[in-house]
């Protein structure tokens, strides 16, 4: 009688380390959560946040963003990133999800709140436009060049390089 | 037979010559139906335009400058229904620090436009919720310190709103009517244009027309700068008679110099200087109209306004060509120029729709349906003598033939 109350309580405690180890998920529910995660066979795309040119135009900043935790010392924001491209992802997109990841305060003028019916980055980090003299603002490059598309419109390919520049010189910024 | 004949092809040169001549002219039913194709387009197949989602623009660029471009025509139209979303959206941005805008004076500008397009006062525009009293003029420009943080837009639009109607000016403004035209004017650049940058800017010298123009031909100075700014624009006008912005060739520039001809009493159809083979910004313009009414910015690529998708309709686009067509239309008919509500009615509480002259634009939108206009007229009797022409000359053939084989 012993032997079998204890292979009993073996068999449930076994169940219960295991049902306890482990997690299970749908098919859906795995991909959900491991969406982001960087395969060998995985599209990836690569993200930057820069705002050095403010290093050249320091007297045109505000005074309140002139602190490292505004304006970085060498005016990085945040270093190349890599991050798996989900499909449709726009240029949008792939910065939201990169300043909500980090923890970068972002503010953007939706697309149907403006005549260009694109989504408007206002702010990165604090930084916003005219922050740094009239000409001052956001841009955004894919593999070193200005796109034909403003951001939310922009869809990414795999391997595209986005970098987003705060330009304090509007006529250099293209 | 022969001296019929010659006589006979006598007609269609004539009817050509005065094609030709009136070719550069709309008439006042034409540019309506340019203006209402633009509206139908935005209406999208509602009753009003200013009804369900568009109300959410109300505040915004996206939105502002419709009630301006459909008051000009007088369409009816539910200014009421914009003005209340307007007033909502404003009172809402109040509740913040900012108010409407940290760096960017012109959202008052812009919106000191619209609402006295939908006939507000914009110095009672609306309450806050704590019951102050919203004066867009003192917010916007009288008080607005750094009014031009954006940039000489700041300027530009502050004048242009100062110069809607005859405001008394506050004693402690930190920005008056001279104080601005003196900014303005020591900003104009070498070769007579403005800009936000150092190159001279198309659109941005227009605009800066724009607010110079009620000084035009009364202040000597004002009106040196304007010539010199108008010399440029003649000079840089294209071959097709239309404007590029950074070497792209685009509607908005094109329509930003209609407005500001028209601001300082110039014919942007007729006017010398500014024809060129030809053709008028006036031609460029319609150039880029599309078959659903609507306009587009350009048919080429241009990096500097990347959401604009070439060849297809553009929201700015169909703002700034409603607004020229309307500034050519008050022109016709002898009204105030675009910016000047000075002898406009203005009131607490709007307009339902525009009463100045209801039946007009919408009168000769009908006659335009059930008439020919007056370039169908011309083709109709060119395309007429043509046919007279060929007639005669197969008739006086087969004659031929048949003497020759008598």
């Amino acid at each position: 009688m012993k032997k079998d109350i204890l292979i009993v309580f073996a068999v449930i405690l076994a169940l219960a380390v295991f049902i306890g180890g482990s997690n299970f998920q749908s098919v859906d529910e795995y991909y959900l959560v491991h969406i982001d995660d960087i395969e060998d066979d995985s599209e990836t795309v690569f993200i930057e946040i820069r705002c050095d040119d403010i290093l050249n135009h320091l007297d045109d900043l505000d005074k309140s963003l002139n602190s490292p935790e505004y304006v970085p010392s060498d005016g990085v924001i945040l270093p190349l990133t890599e991050y798996v491209l989900r499909p449709g992802d726009t240029a949008f997109d792939l910065l939201s999800r990169c300043i909500r990841r980090n923890r970068i305060q972002m503010e953007y003028q939706g697309l149907d709140k403006n005549a260009f019916g694109s989504v408007y980055i206002q702010s990165i980090n604090y930084i916003y436009e005219f922050s740094c003299g009239p000409q001052s603002g956001w841009i955004f490059t894919v593999n070193g060049e200005v796109p034909d598309k403003g951001c939310s419109a922009f869809e990414l390919a795999d391997g595209d390089r986005v970098s987003w520049i705060y330009s304090c010189s509007l006529d250099e910024a293209f | 037979m022969k001296k019929i004949i010659s006589f006979i092809l006598i007609i269609p040169i004539i009817f050509s010559f005065s094609f030709s001549a009136l070719a550069g002219s709309l008439s006042e039913q034409e540019i309506c139906a340019v203006a209402s194709g633009i509206a139908e387009y935005k209406r999208n197949g509602k009753e009003t335009m200013f009804s369900g989602s568009f109300l959410e623009s109300a505040g915004s660029t996206a939105g502002d400058w419709y009630p301006l471009g459909l008051s000009l025509f007088g369409f009816n139209e539910d200014y009421k229904a914009f003005l209340s979303a307007l007033r909502d959206n404003v009172r809402e941005r109040y509740e913040s620090d900012e108010k409407l805008s940290s760096d960017k004076a012109t959202e008052w500008h812009r919106i000191i436009i619209s609402s006295l397009a939908c006939g507000a006062d914009p110095e009672n525009f609306c309450v806050t919720k704590s019951g102050d009293t919203i004066n867009l003029l003192a917010d916007g420009v009288y008080y607005r310190k750094n009014i031009a943080r954006q940039g000489i837009n700041g300027y530009i639009w502050g004048l242009i709103a100062l110069n809607t109607r005859n405001y008394a000016e506050p004693k402690d403004a930190v920005n008056t009517k001279d104080s601005i035209l003196s900014e303005l004017l020591s900003r104009q650049l070498e070769n007579g244009g403005w800009s936000m940058t150092k190159a001279a800017d198309t659109d941005i010298t227009a605009m800066a027309l724009i607010a110079l123009s009620p000084f035009y031909g009364k202040n000597d100075e004002v009106t040196a700068a304007a010539d010199k700014a108008l010399s440029l624009l003649s000079d840089i006008q294209l071959e097709n008679g239309g404007y590029a912005q950074s070497g792209i060739e685009n509607s908005e520039s094109c329509a930003e110099v209609i407005t500001a001809l028209c601001s300082l009493g110039i014919d942007p159809e007729n006017d010398k200087r500014f024809i060129k083979n030809g053709l008028s910004p006036v031609d460029a313009l319609l150039s880029y109209r599309l078959n659903n009414g609507s306009f587009t910015h350009s048919f080429v690529y241009d990096k500097e306004n990347p959401s604009a998708v070439c060849g297809e309709a553009n929201d700015m686009s169909c703002q700034q060509a409603l607004i020229a067509l309307g500034a050519l239309y008050k022109m016709k008919t002898g009204g105030d120029t675009v910016f000047d509500f000075s002898a406009a009615s203005v009131n607490s509480d709007g307009f339902d729709s525009v009463p100045k002259e209801p039946g007009a634009a919408q009168k000769a939108l009908e006659t335009l349906n059930v008439f020919f206009s007056d370039a169908d007229k011309r083709k109709v009797f060119v395309s007429a003598a043509l046919l007279i022409v060929i007639a005669v000359l197969v008739l006086s053939f087969i004659k031929r033939r048949k003497k020759k084989k008598q």
